[in-house]
């Protein structure tokens, strides 16, 4: 990332320096690839965490749109004709997938409705299980790095710590400032870890609820439009 | 995703350069500076007095600091040093004391009393009364003796006022007998130690003692004969408080060594000399060693030291242990005291500390 950056300060400050940088490249090996996961632990939870609030914002706004749209008394088939062309999402993708599965029937040119409703459901129901998939995909991510970073950045310290003690029993100097730069460089671990595990586990939860409430509102969405089309097919029959 | 990931890589990169610009490394604890004393190992003779004084000053500065003592009223300082202005009390030039008195003769410059105390406290009492007529030191030499001379300057002084003729003669009786009445023990008994031959230490204690009948004494006629003639003086007799320096530390000499809070005696014996002196008499104690429970006699003594460190009267002894025994044991004690009488190793300027020592003999502790 800044390996440059790196280097040019390790070469600028000589000696005990007790910054980020130089605790870092002071640290054990061990320490340092504990460090180093947990750095791209916390980027990677953070990429996931922009990218779903975008996503979660994109589909409350559509959803919301959406059944505006709906609820206006448009008619059934304009609304498809529009939506069809383009990949939907949420509502909008459950709504598609139901009246297509509905045209197709019309088109075969069956008189009997018989199982229509049962397919239209289970379409519905497949488009909402996928639709939830994709909200919550990568979220895992974040609840194990939620629980385990502490854990990792736990393990560095102790392993820093581990070899701070073992350099004082070499140096046969229990001076504190021997002793000190080592813990101080252990703890940045945990304080890594900690910096990793804490945003991912908040984040987690939000999304965690946001798309429970999501996929409640798909749901009922389903259940309503469903209805709809089995008083369509009650009446047609 | 790409968004997220580019997003979020651009943000840990901000934050950790952030993080090294602003907290770069830790803030070094602040130690607070403890007003550590110096300390050398100078052998016990040396004083081991602390001073008043800067704690940055040199430190070949502290055996002079115990001979010079601080009780100098010439430099009008509560601390040599050369701060440049740094008062704390007001000056006060004169009180209804016999102070009033001098400044009649040099009016104009308030200070003088002080003034021919400053340049040093011994010499210049020899060296006025001297100057002064001559009649004066044969009266201050034969003072010691008799409790009975400070009366006898006021005798003089009450009918010698009116006369301006004598007035010449009389206010340098005041300043010769003042100094010695004014600065407080060291003096005296430095006096005492270079004449021995009639200053007893039970008179100097008498003397200082004195001190203060006299001075309450002679402010009392002094006043009396002032109200009527010195109109201009109503100041300084209305001013009850004692004469001050003020509290100027401007100096040109350079603070001398010392702690730079005024706290501490000034003058302590250090616990090296009283474990001197205790083993200066252990080693001279027969104790009863072989009787029984000889380990618990604890004998506590008074003693009373000259300042030449001989012991000036039998050790009366305050407490002894009960039984014919327990009176073996504390005589046996005070006659060690006196046998090992001259404890020259005692320092003369400490004089007042170890002028009297309460002593504790007891076997389990000094053998």
């Amino acid at each position: 990332m800044n390996a440059a950056d790196l280097t040019q300060t390790a070469l600028a400050a000589p000696g005990p320096d007790l910054s980020l940088i130089g605790m870092f490249l002071q640290a054990h090996i061990v320490v340092k690839l504990v460090m180093i996961g947990l750095l791209a632990a916390s980027i990677w939870c953070w990429a996931i965490i922009i990218d779903k609030s975008i996503s979660f914002t994109r589909a409350r706004k559509s959803m919301d749109r959406f059944e505006k749209i709906f609820w206006s008394g448009q008619s059934l088939e304009e609304l498809y004709r529009s939506l069809v062309s383009r990949p939907n999402q949420g509502l909008a993708a459950v709504f598609v997938a139901a009246m297509r599965e509905w045209k197709r029937s019309h088109e075969a040119g069956r008189t009997s409705f018989l199982g229509l409703t049962d397919r239209i459901e289970k379409v519905i129901e497949v488009t909402i299980t996928r639709e939830m998939e994709r909200l919550e995909a990568r979220l895992l991510v974040l609840a194990t790095v939620g629980s385990a970073g502490p854990f990792i950045g736990l393990f560095g310290t102790v392993w820093g710590i581990m070899t701070s003690f073992q350099a004082i029993a070499a140096s046969k100097n229990t001076n504190l400032a021997v002793v000190a730069p080592g813990i101080a460089e252990a703890l940045f671990a945990t304080a890594l870890g900690l910096a990793a595990a804490i945003p991912a586990v908040l984040a987690y939860n939000k999304f965690t609820s946001d798309a429970g409430r999501i996929g409640s509102r798909m749901d009922s969405f389903a259940d309503e439009f469903s209805a709809i089309l089995s008083r369509q097919i009650d009446d047609r029959s | 995703m790409r968004l997220g990931l580019t997003s979020s890589v651009i943000g840990h990169v901000l934050l950790l350069t952030w993080g090294l610009v602003t907290l770069p490394s830790a803030e070094p604890f602040e130690a607070v500076e403890v007003d550590a004393l110096p300390v050398d190992l100078v052998p016990i003779s040396d004083v081991t007095e602390i001073a008043e004084g800067k704690k940055t000053a040199p430190k070949a500065d502290t055996a002079s600091q115990g001979k010079a003592k601080p009780q100098l009223p010439a430099p009008q300082s509560q601390r040599v040093g050369n701060a440049p202005n740094d008062q704390k009390a007001p000056l006060t030039e004169k009180t209804t004391d016999t102070a009033a008195a001098p400044t009649k003769e040099a009016a104009p410059p308030p200070p003088p009393p002080p003034a021919p105390k400053a340049p040093q406290p011994k010499p210049p009492t020899p060296d006025t009364a001297k100057a002064e007529p001559a009649p004066e030191t044969p009266k201050a030499e034969p003072a010691p003796p008799a409790p009975a001379v400070p009366p006898k300057v006021e005798v003089a002084e009450l009918p010698a006022e009116p006369d301006k003729a004598a007035e010449e003669a009389k206010p340098a009786p005041v300043p010769a007998v003042k100094p010695k009445a004014r600065p407080k023990p060291p003096e005296p008994v430095q006096t005492a130690s270079i004449d021995p031959q009639q200053a007893l230490p039970t008179e100097t204690p008498r003397k200082t003692e004195t001190k203060k009948p006299t001075q309450s004494k002679a402010t009392k006629p002094t006043e009396k004969a002032e109200d009527t003639f010195n109109p201009e003086d109503i100041s300084a007799l209305l001013n009850k408080v004692d004469p001050s320096g003020g509290g100027s530390k401007a100096s040109t000499e350079e603070a001398s060594l010392g702690s730079e809070r005024e706290v501490g005696p000034v003058a302590q014996m250090s616990q090296s000399e009283i474990a001197a002196l205790q083993a200066a008499v252990a080693a001279c104690w027969n104790y009863p060693a072989g009787a029984d429970g000889a380990e618990s006699l604890i004998v506590r003594l008074r003693i009373v030291f000259n300042p030449d460190g001989s012991v000036s009267d039998l050790p009366s002894i305050i407490e002894q242990p009960s039984g014919p025994l327990g009176m073996v044991a504390a005589e046996g004690a005070a006659r060690a005291v006196l046998r090992c009488s001259p404890y020259t190793f005692l320092p003369p300027e400490k004089y007042e500390e170890w002028k009297v020592v309460n002593f504790r003999f007891s076997p389990s502790d000094m053998f």
